[in-house]
């Protein structure tokens, strides 16, 4: 009975984990789907999201609604910066890309500790979610449950809105053929600027939803890693993918965590290297 | 090409007689900028002559400030042989790393270099019977030697030990450059698929690059660690391989010179920005952003624009016009 | 006469679809080969696979002998096949000469060496001179590669290729793009060569005229298979190959 209680509240660990780490590795996959470039800037956005989050709970006085602000804050910066720079450097080759994208890291990374200060800063749970679930008498914080469904639930939405409407089939037709689409007269740019705002929006989420648990601090940007690691895993560009590297990397840092708590980095890293050696291209992935 | 002898004949000289006419506030600095040139150029390898972008150059930087902090504390080893033991290790270690980190190319090379970096910096700051922790590791001894000499370790004597680390890393890289060797690297610069159809094993290149330049960036840590007197897990965090290759970028990839134009030009904005604002971090990104999308061939480009243009020495282009260049017995 | 290079029964599939079947054929020592098809034959993906830049999916490929199925590009460079590629495949920023030399010195025992080496250098120097001169291309010495036209930079690729001393030269559609002008002047370039030094060279082209001035014999591909093989005046008068050509194209 004991062990099944503790594989059950490990699992339900992991799988909140997922959840985050979902909608941090999603973003990442739906901007690489879209454009074939990895935005390095998608760790300090998931930041942002968390910071942005305290600033608006704080000013509100409800997490909630500065989980509905935050990401679309977020999701408008990331517009602009689409539009503002990002868009002129698809035809350069990937390195400028990645430069730029790792300057708008440093960039946010700076902008965030200027306006909030370098130590960390707790952000409450939301009202409501406070509370503990008893389950086979080990306490589990209700806002885990909460994320698992949060999760749970984002990710059916978004898996439908991809399979099953019209903006759905275009988003991703345009990851596969963009030239074709824009043939068929549609508005590239439009799609590409959309996406990418939403994979921003999508990181944002997973910052101001992980910001209570883990506090929002400056080191989250490199959470980029994560999600690289995840999109590695589940493939380049692939959203299934994603859901599917989350849940593989949330069990390796669960579990790894709790048997050997100060290599579940050291599991992460060698995870991402034996996926790149066996399929350079993930393991459902589109492209190596 | 008289011209940038002269140049760097002239620049030689100056470092070396510095010490006799700079305060000691401005050695204190200069020696800090001969350090950190040490490790823009050796980023430069990578990034400039192999279009291996890496994140995570600081992992080597803070690697060789720990050995050389550990094997100063713990041994009575001479200084030089302390800086080049580190170096060796370094480079030893990075051979691993390079072997696993070339398993991709692309975004994926970068994010492995990456990963390694902050692994480095999560050991720094876990094993703290070894590392210190998140304190560090300080007191670091200059040890005399060898022969009991004292001369290297006051501030002028490490100054010119640090000035020929440099000076001869540089002239080893660019004869690198300009063997057999640096003729490969710099094909896999341009078109690394058809160096691979000539018949090449560009992977042993890359891991060889990708070591050697890991083993001069430890040399440079190595260097600091004994400047300083501290290693600290700072030294191995992502935001430090984002200044060093700010340094390589808007100093000028694939020069060598260039980014330690970068250090200088880098170090001299942090402490010039800092005492009026504290928001010079900032400025420093927006400055790279800005390198990358319109001047990628930095401060260097910029300079040997200018000097060309003003000397009138433009490159006439050689352009070939087909139709005449074979003659005229194509019917 | 000795066979320099033989295909048996070479296979490729992508999925379900059968890129080559069972394609066997010899190539002599000395010779210049041709391989010629209607598009989708499968041209491109034997030369590939003879190459190493693709895996067979059945059968052999030997050169001189040894049996080279299945190995990369690199190793099978390094025993002797050098190859053109149909995008010409240069280094944009280096002159046409380092783009030689540096293919010359593929091929150099020491090319690897990190301090000194000059000899090796100027080895590799003396093979793209050679190289070069063989192919009329001194004038375009010090252009970067990129800034070179097409037909130009088609025949540094062939340059790169010979520098390389190859026992086989293969060239993958080597007038591809070319104005008629170009394309008469690399014919006459490439015989002249094939003239001074007698080379083994398998040739992919689309171009009838430059198979019929150079090719010593042919290899007609249709759809995978091999459907004709012997001398120009063999392949001319084969029925099959009209048929191919001219009619039942679906």
């Amino acid at each position: 009975m004991e062990t099944f209680s503790f594989i059950l509240i490990q699992t339900l660990n992991a799988l909140s984990q997922a959840s985050l780490l979902f909608f941090l590795g999603s973003g990442l996959a739906l901007i690489f789907g879209i454009m074939r470039v990895v935005n390095f800037s998608h760790g300090a956005l998931y930041m942002l999201g968390a910071y942005i989050g305290f600033t608006t709970a704080r000013l509100t006085g409800s997490v909630w609604l500065a989980m509905l602000i935050a990401p679309l804050i977020v999701g408008l910066i990331g517009l602009l910066f689409e539009i503002g720079f990002l868009r002129h450097l698809y035809k350069r080759d990937e390195d400028a890309f990645l430069l730029v994208t790792f300057g708008l890291t440093l960039v946010i990374a700076e902008v965030t500790r200027l306006v909030w200060g370098a130590p960390p800063l707790q952000v409450p749970l939301p009202s409501g979610l406070d509370g503990v679930v008893f389950i086979f008498d080990e306490p589990m914080p209700l806002y885990r449950i909460f994320l698992i469904a949060a999760g749970g639930i984002a990710s059916s939405i978004i898996w439908l809105f991809l399979e099953r409407t019209r903006l759905g089939l275009l988003i991703r037709a345009t990851s596969q053929n963009s030239q074709m689409v824009h043939a068929l007269g549609t508005d590239i740019n439009l799609i590409r600027s959309g996406v990418f705002a939403l994979g921003c929006a999508l990181a944002a989420v997973g910052g101001v939803l992980a910001a209570p648990s883990v506090t929002a601090s400056l080191g989250m940007s490199s959470a980029v890693i994560d999600a690289f690691v995840i999109v590695i895993i589940g493939g380049m560009g692939s959203f299934l993918g994603a859901i599917f590297g989350s849940l593989i990397v949330a069990c390796v840092q669960t579990f790894g965590n709790f048997f050997f708590p100060d290599f579940a980095l050291v599991f992460l890293y060698a995870l991402m290297l034996g996926v790149l050696i066996v399929r350079p291209g993930g393991l459902l992935g589109k492209e190596a | 090409m008289m011209r940038s002898k002269i140049l760097g004949v002239l620049a030689l000289v100056a470092l070396i007689l510095a010490p006799q006419y700079l305060p000691v506030y401005a050695m204190t600095l200069l020696t800090e900028l001969v350090i950190l040139a040490l490790f823009a150029m050796s980023l430069d390898l990578m990034v400039g002559y192999t279009k291996l972008v890496s994140f995570g150059h600081a992992g080597a930087y803070g690697l060789g400030a720990y050995v050389c902090a550990l094997l100063s504390l713990h041994t009575h080893i001479p200084l030089p042989f302390v800086v080049l033991l580190s170096a060796l290790i370094v480079g030893v270690v990075a051979i691993g790393i390079a072997w696993s980190c070339t398993m991709a190319t692309g975004v994926s090379f970068a994010m492995l270099t990456l990963a390694f970096g902050q692994l480095g910096y999560a050991v720094a700051i876990k094993w703290v019977s070894v590392t210190g922790g998140s304190d560090g590791l300080s007191g670091i001894p200059r040890r005399l030697g060898p022969f009991g000499w004292s001369q290297l370790t006051t501030k002028t004597g490490f100054y010119l030990f640090a000035l020929a680390c440099l000076f001869a890393s540089y002239f080893f890289c660019r004869a690198l450059i300009r063997a057999p060797f640096g003729q490969v690297l710099r094909g896999i610069r341009e078109n690394e698929m058809k160096v691979l159809a000539l018949g090449y094993n560009t992977r042993r290149y890359k891991i060889a690059v990708v070591s050697l330049a890991y083993l001069f960036a430890g040399m440079a840590g190595a260097l600091y660690a004994s400047f300083a007197g501290f290693a600290n897990p700072e030294m191995l965090f992502w935001t430090v391989s984002g200044q060093v290759l700010i340094m390589v970028i808007v100093g000028g990839k694939g020069t060598l010179i260039g980014p330690m134009l970068g250090a200088v030009f880098f170090i001299m904005v942090e402490h010039k920005l800092s005492e009026l604002t504290e928001t010079w971090g900032l400025f420093m990104g927006i400055i790279f952003i800005g390198f990358v999308m319109f001047a990628p061939d930095g401060i260097l480009g910029i300079l040997n624009k200018k000097l060309l243009r003003r000397s009138g020495q433009q490159k006439a282009s050689q352009t070939s016009d087909p139709s005449t260049a074979a003659g005229g017995h194509s019917a | 006469m000795t066979t320099a290079l033989e295909c048996i029964g070479v296979g490729r599939n992508f999925g379900a679809l059968a890129a080559l079947a069972e394609v066997s054929l010899k190539v002599e020592l000395g010779e210049v080969r041709a391989v010629i098809g209607p598009n989708g034959a499968g041209k491109s993906t034997l030369f590939n696979v003879i190459a190493g830049t693709l895996k067979p999916s059945g059968g052999q490929v030997i050169v001189n002998n040894e049996d080279l199925t299945g190995m990369r590009s690199q190793a099978i460079c390094q025993k002797g096949i050098s190859r053109t590629f149909q995008l010409s495949a240069l280094f944009p920023e280096m002159s046409a000469f380092d783009n030689v030399r540096l293919a010359a010195q593929g091929k150099l025992t020491g090319r690897w060496k990190m301090l000194g080496g000059s000899q090796v250098l100027e080895q590799a120097s003396s093979l793209a001179e050679q190289a070069m001169a063989r192919l009329n291309l001194k004038e375009i010495y010090d252009t970067p590669a990129g800034t070179l036209s097409h037909g130009d930079q088609r025949l540094v690729e062939v340059a790169m290729a010979l520098a390389q001393r190859p026992a086989i030269l293969m060239l993958d559609e080597p007038t591809q793009g070319m104005s008629i002008q170009e394309t008469h002047r690399t014919v006459d370039t490439l015989k002249a060569m094939l003239a001074e030094e007698s080379l083994t060279v398998v040739l992919v082209e689309h171009d009838m005229d430059v198979v019929f001035s150079l090719a010593d014999r042919i290899a007609v591909l249709h759809r995978g298979r091999l459907i004709a093989d012997g001398t120009v005046e063999e392949v001319k008068a084969d029925a099959g190959v009209q048929d191919a050509y001219l009619g039942g194209l679906d």
